[in-house]
């Protein structure tokens, strides 16, 4: 049974995803704040198939915890989907920049169509991809970053 | 008696040796000589005289001959003469006599007249040369006296004319004065920071307002200072060089110093007349931390209050969607099940609410970035009655998108803006028609894609039409009067904050109540950078 790593703060949203995953046939581990993903990532075992990662969190928000985890090899390669409900495009933008798959707005998705996504990014469905909501462009993030680098040169 | 004979015979011998040595002794005499008896004839003339009354008789016919006859050709002389011998005779002296002479030239004659025994002595004298000298002295004098007296007149108009002048320059200075003052003041009063520069960076002028937003003690604020204060933040020198060169208003914003904000505005001084020439800029500055804090706050709040307001409309709406998807089979009533079913569509409405109120105050305080892409707005409009298509079908509607006539440039818009407004219009006709359908065209107008988007709805009545594209109208009859299932009302207002946010413009084109609407919206054609 592939695991879903449920990274939210929120009860009402951690009641309803884990119910909707484990009715869809995931098995769900969970972790309330930012900090204690991490921890628990780093001990968890078999490591988890992908991670739905809320950004405003307690003691650690998403993006930092974005960052920890680009950092270390073992959890890197690990695929995360941003479940959350701040719909600014700077912050999807910042989100794929910092290596997310994909950038769902809680909000606009029935949790069905959450398990959805998750179901195609593990099938190997992993480019990323616009978002109905919150469109990032990500020729722009692309060719900011090669303008960044030809400056620094 | 011989002897008295001989005697006699000496002295006539003396007496005619005496008158020649004297009539010699006159004829030497570079004056004019006229002697005459106590009758008035002549007895004595010499050449002299004659030529000077301009006769050519010799001497001798000039003799015996009454002196006035002499002077018949001067007048004043004659009557003179006359007037000697009519009455006593006495001394006169008679200046200026102007005579022409036979050659025609004329001479200056002073005539002396002396009585003498046994007659009267006339000296005539050429004084011509010293007369015309005295004469061209008297013109000199006199044109002297002339400018002498142009002299004074200038010296007078120049006097009023410079006290005229005086009195304009010390109401002038006294404005200036004021004008000083007053700009002094203005300066001093304002609240950003005010530098006047010369052309060498040399400050001329600031106001008390520098020192206290830089935090710098008014007598160390130099260029250089403010240079050092910005450090690796601003280059004050290429901000400096280009506003003077170009002569252009250059503004620097978010300028970051430690904790504060900055924002610069360099102007050109630049003299208004003749050359245009710049003498200097300006440099004001601005503390704009309090802005930022405030702006920034704003954002926070935006981002924590709509992820606020989404968080329970998200649980509603999940939770009743689970409900429908994984519970179904266990709830028996369907009352139940329907209700579960308002809860789910009112939580969706709710949610959609909350995203359009979020989005007007957005656009309303210009905080939505429109991206500028080029896209093919055929298949934006396909994409969306893909969407939308399924609500038609249930309606039993049409979905038709017109071929154009043309082939048609691509747009420069926000795509997904753009797509919005498309699903707003497409919809509401949707919603606002039981039978017929929606229809969509465009078509190429100059610089711009113009969408018309008709419907076979129930119209708008004219006096409606005005309501449109404000804030929660329906166009309906009263404000009370309203189908909530059709929408806040705040769909056309967002598509026309949308349209305008990207350079288009909307409107209703034509409606009529029972047979439909056609509404419009532009937006700029993509050009190729070959065209630009």
């Amino acid at each position: 049974m592939e695991k879903i790593f449920l990274v939210e703060d929120d009860p009402l949203m951690v009641r309803m995803y884990e119910k909707a995953f484990k009715l869809s046939g995931y098995d769900v581990e969970m972790a309330f704040d930012g900090e204690e993903a991490l921890a628990k990532l780093e001990t968890m075992e078999p490591k988890p198939t992908l991670i739905l990662l809320d950004i405003m969190m307690p003691k650690l928000n998403g993006l930092d915890v974005l960052r920890s985890l680009e950092k270390n090899p073992d959890l890197k390669s690990i695929p995360v989907i941003m479940l959350t409900n701040l719909a600014g495009e700077k912050d999807a933008e910042k989100s794929l920049e910092l290596g997310a798959v994909l950038y769902l707005v809680k909000s606009q998705y029935e949790p069905k169509q959450v398990v959805e996504k998750v179901k195609e990014v593990i099938s190997g469905y992993s480019r990323k991809e616009n978002i109905p909501e919150v469109k990032v462009a990500l020729k722009d993030i692309e060719s900011k970053n090669e303008k960044e680098s030809k400056k620094k040169k | 008696m011989a002897r008295l004979i001989q005697i006699e015979k000496e002295l006539k011998k003396e007496l005619i040796q005496t008158k020649d040595f004297l009539l010699e002794l006159v004829g030497s005499i570079p004056v004019g000589i006229i002697a005459t008896d106590l009758r008035g004839m002549v007895v004595v003339v010499n050449e002299q005289a004659l030529k000077l009354l301009g006769m050519r008789e010799l001497v001798n016919s000039a003799l015996n001959k009454p002196v006035q006859k002499l002077v018949s050709g001067l007048p004043t002389l004659k009557e003179t003469m006359a007037t000697q011998f009519a009455k006593e005779r006495s001394s006169f002296e008679i200046d200026l006599l102007e005579i022409k002479t036979p050659s025609d030239s004329q001479i200056f004659l002073r005539a002396k007249g002396e009585p003498i025994l046994g007659g009267f002595l006339l000296v005539l004298e050429d004084i011509t040369e010293s007369k015309l000298a005295e004469l061209e002295l008297q013109s000199k004098v006199k044109e002297l006296d002339e400018a002498r007296l142009i002299l004074m007149s200038l010296s007078e108009d120049i006097q009023k004319e410079k006290e005229g002048v005086e009195i304009k320059v010390e109401e002038r200075t006294r404005e200036l004065k004021e004008e000083q003052a007053q700009l002094m003041a203005s300066i001093n009063s304002l609240s950003l920071g005010f530098i006047l520069c010369d052309l060498n960076d040399q400050i001329i002028l600031k106001n008390p307002a520098v020192s206290r937003i830089l935090e710098i003690p008014d007598s160390e604020i130099t260029i250089d200072r403010i240079k050092k204060y910005f450090g690796d933040t601003l280059d004050l020198k290429v901000c400096r060089d280009q506003c003077v060169k170009e002569k252009k208003i250059v503004e620097i914003k978010n300028i970051v110093v430690g904790k504060k904000f900055f924002r610069l505005l360099l102007a050109p001084v630049i003299m208004l007349r003749d050359s245009e020439e710049i003498i200097g800029h300006i440099l004001l500055l601005e503390d704009i931390t309090e802005a930022k804090v405030i702006e920034r706050s704003r954002e926070e709040f935006f981002a924590v209050a709509s992820h606020e307001l989404r968080t329970p409309l998200t649980a509603i709406r999940g939770n009743a969607s689970l409900i429908e998807d994984f519970y179904a089979d266990k709830i028996k009533d369907k009352e139940i099940m329907a209700m579960i079913s308002d809860i789910h569509e009112a939580s969706v409405r709710l949610i959609k609410i909350v995203y359009d109120f979020l989005d007007v105050s957005a656009l309303e305080q210009r905080k939505i970035e429109f991206k500028k892409q080029q896209f093919d707005i055929i298949a934006l409009i396909q994409e969306v009655m893909r969407v939308l298509k399924g609500m038609a079908d249930a309606k039993k509607l049409y979905l038709n998108l017109e071929k154009a006539d043309a082939a048609l440039p691509m747009a420069m818009a926000d795509r997904d803006r753009t797509k919005q407004v498309l699903f707003n219009l497409i919809n509401n006709g949707i919603n606002y028609s039981q039978k017929g359908g929606v229809s969509v065209k465009v078509e190429k107008q100059d610089k711009f894609l113009k969408v018309y988007v008709s419907d076979t709805g129930i119209g708008i009545l004219p006096k409606n039409q005005t309501l449109l594209f404000r804030e929660f109208q329906q166009a309906g009859e009263k404000i009370l009067t309203r189908d909530v299932t059709k929408g806040t009302g705040l769909g056309l207002y967002i598509s026309k904050l949308l349209v305008e946010g990207m350079a288009g413009t909307i409107g209703l084109v034509k409606s009529e109540p029972g047979i439909g609407s056609v509404f419009s919206f532009t937006l700029p054609i993509a050009f190729d950078k070959k065209e630009v």
